[in-house]
């Protein structure tokens, strides 16, 4: 893959918090059209990376991050938000008496902004959205309601990726949505993820299990543990991952 | 003394003949002798521990003014209610429905006292002075009100709308208006009284209100200050409810340089219910103090009371909250929360919730909470696109927004909702995110 199609580019990512390093020297290059799965035990530093991509503050961070060939750790949380850079959040925050709707728009919008064009008017913005509800098997009453207040687990991860397949992001980072997912709701999640491939876009999936990767085929597969990438490969790691468990690669890295 | 305690010794000299004759004289005469006892507030008085009133006690004000009145449009626009209006102290013939008062149970006060002089006295038994001197010290000055009173199943078809405007042409006067509503049994009705003053509007608005409601009586009523960010006010409310009455109580405090109320409730009978809203919006150097007392005397009653605050800048506020459970009073429940939004370092809140429970078989809760913009939710909405600047003011009004939506006047609701968009700066484009 050519060079230009580098939407991101991680050098050297450091991040600690209070002094307590959670990822060292970390690399990675995500292209666009592609779609990567970052594995890893509990406590290995794959959600800090999602939320360091968003823009969370309170971390130490070194190194560099290029994403669309800017410097993103320069930028907002919103500002990476209007460039296209999505992060659907592993624990979803409620927000009572904020427009779940509404706040949809206003995020679509900002975008559109951003990039020029007009924004959607109410009646645009409802053609848009009951399809995509209709995708994501979600029911009409959703509309009138207040950010993620009230919704069980299993409907807030849906939101999320409701809001990734109407925001339509240039860089998706998925954290952990399939956890607290049923069978059912994953097929959905899943839909919805597969939907949204395309040559332009890139997906990052943060993921504990294999379980996700059988409805959504990774390019690439990578291992973090203990604040690094360990081992590379492609969708047959997650499958060795799954049979041998992240303790064959503590192994092998001790051994080597 | 101080030139405020001057002043209001001079304006009651001065002060129209008592409407009511004799009897109405005797009793203001008495009530300034018991408002002089007393003074000002000092800084050992324990009920004004934290609001001090140093400022205004330099400050002087004149006798209300028949003045010009340069608008007919003030309060809330398109009310469906039956208006009486008070322009700087002073009641306006031509901006009222007279012609809703005499089938509606309403009088003015001064010509309820013209028929009844025993009304001097107030609805309720009299607050101890030395304890309640501002409501000693209406009564000195009682003249301008409304009187309101429902017959047994009577229903106000339209709510009562009492609008007390300060213009800014006016000057810098007291007034102290008082407000008496007495329900029969099974009676309906909901009252709004609305303290408003124009921008740079300075003088002292000092309000009564007591509430009677006999059995099965219910009464919504809204208290709303949005007074200049220079006036001085006071409002003391007392109520007493006999069984299976139900009060609603909405007490919005938005504006005001200084606005104390003292609210104090008796619930007298089994199945009693009272609901307390509140909400306090205080930013730049306002200081908003709110007393409330729920007196259980009787068996069976319940309670329930949420007051919210926002503070922003180096304003100040202060939360007293007291439940009393009196030895009768079984099977009572008692709820009481007050949580408090502080966006500024330099804002202070202090806030007392106090449960004092003297009954064994009951069920009461209290809290109290200060806190900051919750950063999860800050992050996600930044994450969204949405600005720092507007997604502060999404969460503040969020947080506000569950006291609003219990106003159950929809009219009203939009105009406090369009009060706090306006207070809160950020909020001009997003206040479409918002759910009411």
């Amino acid at each position: 893959m050519s060079k230009n199609n580098i939407l991101l580019s991680i050098n050297k990512l450091s991040v600690s918090i209070d002094d307590k390093p959670i990822l060292r020297d970390l690399s990675l290059q995500v292209a666009a059209g592609e779609v990567h799965a970052i594995m890893g035990p509990n406590g290995s530093g794959k959600s800090t990376l999602a939320q360091v991509l968003a823009g969370r503050e309170g971390y130490e961070v070194s190194g560099e991050v290029s994403y669309l060939g800017e410097d993103l750790l320069d930028l907002s949380p919103e500002e990476r938000a209007w460039r296209g850079l999505f992060l659907a959040f592993q624990y979803p925050v409620e927000i009572p008496g904020v427009n779940n709707v509404y706040l949809l728009k206003a995020a679509l919008n900002a975008q559109r902004k951003y990039r020029g064009e007009a924004p959607l008017d109410a009646f645009e913005f409802l053609t848009v959205i009951q399809e995509k509800m209709k995708l994501m098997q979600i029911d009409e009453s959703f509309l009138n309601r207040s950010v993620n207040a009230g919704f069980s687990g299993c409907e807030k991860k849906r939101n999320e990726i409701l809001q990734m397949v109407v925001l339509e992001p240039r860089l998706a980072v998925l954290d952990e949505t399939d956890s607290g997912l049923d069978i059912d709701a994953m097929k959905i999640v899943a839909n919805g993820v597969n939907t949204m491939r395309d040559p332009e876009r890139a997906i990052v999936l943060v993921t504990h299990y294999q379980r996700l990767l059988d409805y959504i085929k990774p390019d690439k597969v990578h291992v973090l543990a203990d604040g690094q990438i360990v081992r590379s490969g492609g969708p047959e790691l997650a499958l060795k991952l799954e049979e041998k468990g992240y303790d064959w690669l503590r192994q092998e890295a001790v051994s080597a | 003394m101080s030139a405020m305690i001057q002043s209001l010794q001079d304006n009651f000299s001065r002060q129209p003949v008592a409407p009511g004759g004799d009897y109405v004289h005797q009793v203001r005469e008495k009530a300034m002798k018991e408002f002089l006892n007393t003074g000002l507030p000092g800084p050992r008085d324990e009920y004004w521990k934290y609001t001090r009133l140093r400022i205004f006690a330099k400050r002087t004000f004149g006798l209300p003014q028949e003045n010009a009145i340069t608008g007919s449009d003030f309060g809330i626009k398109n009310l469906d209610a039956i208006r009486i209006v008070f322009v700087d102290g002073l009641y306006s013939p031509a901006l009222s429905d007279e012609s809703a008062f005499a089938e509606n149970g309403i009088r003015l006060l001064a010509d309820a006292l013209r028929d009844d002089s025993g009304l001097a006295g107030g609805l309720l038994p009299q607050p101890d002075p030395a304890i309640h001197q501002f409501a000693a010290l209406n009564r000195a000055f009682q003249d301008q009100g409304v009187v309101l009173e429902l017959a047994a199943e009577r229903e106000l078809p339209r709510p009562l709308y009492l609008l007390f405007h300060s213009q800014k042409t006016g000057q810098d006067t007291a007034s102290h208006p008082r407000i008496l509503i007495r329900s029969g049994a099974g009676s309906k009705a909901s009252v709004i009284e609305h303290y408003n003053g124009e921008e740079k509007t300075a003088g002292f608005c000092n309000a009564l209100t007591e509430i009677d409601l006999a059995s099965g009586a219910q009464l919504t009523h809204y208290r709303i200050q949005t007074e200049s960010d220079t006036a001085f006010h006071v409002g003391s409310l007392f109520a007493r409810q006999a069984e299976d009455s139900r009060l609603v109580s909405h007490n919005l405090s938005l504006g005001g340089r200084l606005a104390r109320t003292n609210m104090q409730f008796e619930l007298m009978g089994r199945g009693a219910e009272l609901v307390l809203n509140g909400l306090y919006l205080v930013s730049g150097k306002q200081h908003i103090d709110n007393h409330t007392l729920v007196n259980h005397r009787k068996p069976g009653a319940s309670s329930f009371q949420d007051y919210r605050g926002i503070l922003n800048d180096k304003a100040r506020a202060v939360f007293c909250g007291k439940a009393v459970v009196h030895p009768d009073a079984q099977q009572t429940v008692a709820t009481q929360s007050n949580r408090n939004l502080l966006l500024s370092h330099g804002a202070e809140i202090d806030t007392q919730p106090v449960l004092e429970i003297y009954a064994d078989d009951v069920q009461c809760s209290h809290g109290a909470t200060v806190g900051q913009l919750d950063t999860n939710a800050l992050f996600y909405l930044k994450t969204r696109g949405v600005p720092e600047d507007e997604a502060r003011s999404l969460l503040t009004f969020a947080f506000a927004e569950d006291v609003v939506l219990r106003l159950e006047n929809q009219t009203l609701r939009n105009a406090i909702t369009e009060h706090l968009i306006g207070r809160l700066p950020e909020m001009k484009n997003t206040d479409e995110l918002v759910t009411t």
